[in-house]
């Protein structure tokens, strides 16, 4: 639709379809399964160290943080693959700056068999030019044996917010 | 072109080239606190989303979206069920449209819980709407003999929550 001097931002085909190209959107995911990091209750702080794509470079894969570039409503998806045991329960937990959202609460492993299982959580947030969102597991009922399943390719655990208006 | 009409700036161009639209019909509210005893027996109760986070064409009002134009909507929710018992063995929640009821989360609720009692369940979908068409949430748990679940809130955190925007 409309190009600047440097790049193309919104591209409209003859057949009208839109796409962004340069609007804020991440998939990133683990790469290698992180051991032992909670279970007893301990918030884990999860970190996408692989990015699929990140069209305006808003995520950090060394600290998990996305940080908002603009003003605005940001539709946020996550999702995590735990290796879960008997009497495991807790939730998810998507942090922001202005709020925080609170998935999956529930016993896990009478919602499903104790092994590798994937629990998601995904909302609109509101976020502020500079505001920032992580994710992280905070699951109790046991030692702190649970880990964070990984994968490039089939995703188990990641990331993927975008701005949408 | 992206345009702009001469009433209100309504885009929203970041340093580089990323672009927020400030009217598009967007919302997320949530319950800010406990309704307790809403339903565990049957009952089928539409849920409270008291507190607005954010609702950028008012669109939002007693729990209802209503669209304000023709189009392709997203829908998301959350609803934090408490005080679920053993009986509580079946359940539902819906998003209902005008058009159509979308339904999700066929659980046995009475074997998931936390040992407070606490089971969160999450829905979305897209959703065609005509202009004036109106979105509700809804839940059911069967089985426990009487209506003790209740669907929790809070002051701050997000735990029952609904939020859409319009898409296309």
């Amino acid at each position: 639709m409309t190009n600047n001097s440097c790049n193309t931002y919104i591209i409209a085909p003859a057949s009208h379809e839109v796409t962004m190209p340069l609007q804020p959107a991440v998939l990133a995911c683990v790469a290698n399964d992180v051991s032992n990091v909670t279970g007893d209750g301990t918030a884990y702080t999860v970190i996408c160290d692989y990015e699929h794509y990140d069209q305006n470079a808003d995520y950090n894969t060394g600290t998990g943080i996305f940080t908002s570039p603009l003003t605005g409503i940001y539709l946020m998806f996550q999702q995590l693959g735990l290796n879960v045991f008997s009497g495991n329960n807790g939730y998810l937990k998507l942090i922001t700056s202005n709020r925080n959202y609170y998935f999956c609460t529930r016993l896990f492993t009478n919602f499903v068999a104790p092994g590798v299982n994937y629990f998601s959580g995904y909302t609109l947030t509101d976020l502020d030019a500079g505001d920032t969102s992580t994710m992280q597991a905070v699951i109790s009922g046991g030692a702190k044996s649970v880990d964070i399943k990984s994968n490039i390719s089939t995703l188990r655990t990641y990331f993927n917010p975008k701005l949408v208006c | 072109m992206v345009t702009q009409n001469n009433v209100n700036a309504s885009y929203t161009l970041g340093a580089n080239r990323e672009l927020a639209n400030n009217a598009q019909p967007a919302f997320c509210a949530y319950n800010s606190s406990t309704d307790a005893d809403q339903t565990g027996n049957g009952t089928l109760v539409t849920v409270d989303f008291d507190t607005e986070v954010f609702d950028q064409n008012a669109d939002f009002a007693a729990d209802t979206f209503t669209a304000p134009v023709t189009g392709r909507y997203y829908f998301v929710y959350q609803l934090e069920l408490d005080d679920i018992a053993a009986a509580n063995t079946s359940g539902n929640s819906f998003i209902v449209t005008s058009n159509r009821t979308f339904y999700h989360n066929y659980y046995d609720y009475g074997n998931c819980q936390t040992a407070a009692g606490i089971y969160a369940i999450q829905g979305n979908a897209q959703c065609d709407m005509d202009a004036a068409d109106t979105s509700t949430i809804q839940v059911q748990i069967n089985n426990g003999g009487a209506d003790t679940v209740d669907v929790n809130g809070h002051a701050t955190d997000m735990l029952t929550f609904y939020a859409g925007y319009l898409t296309v």
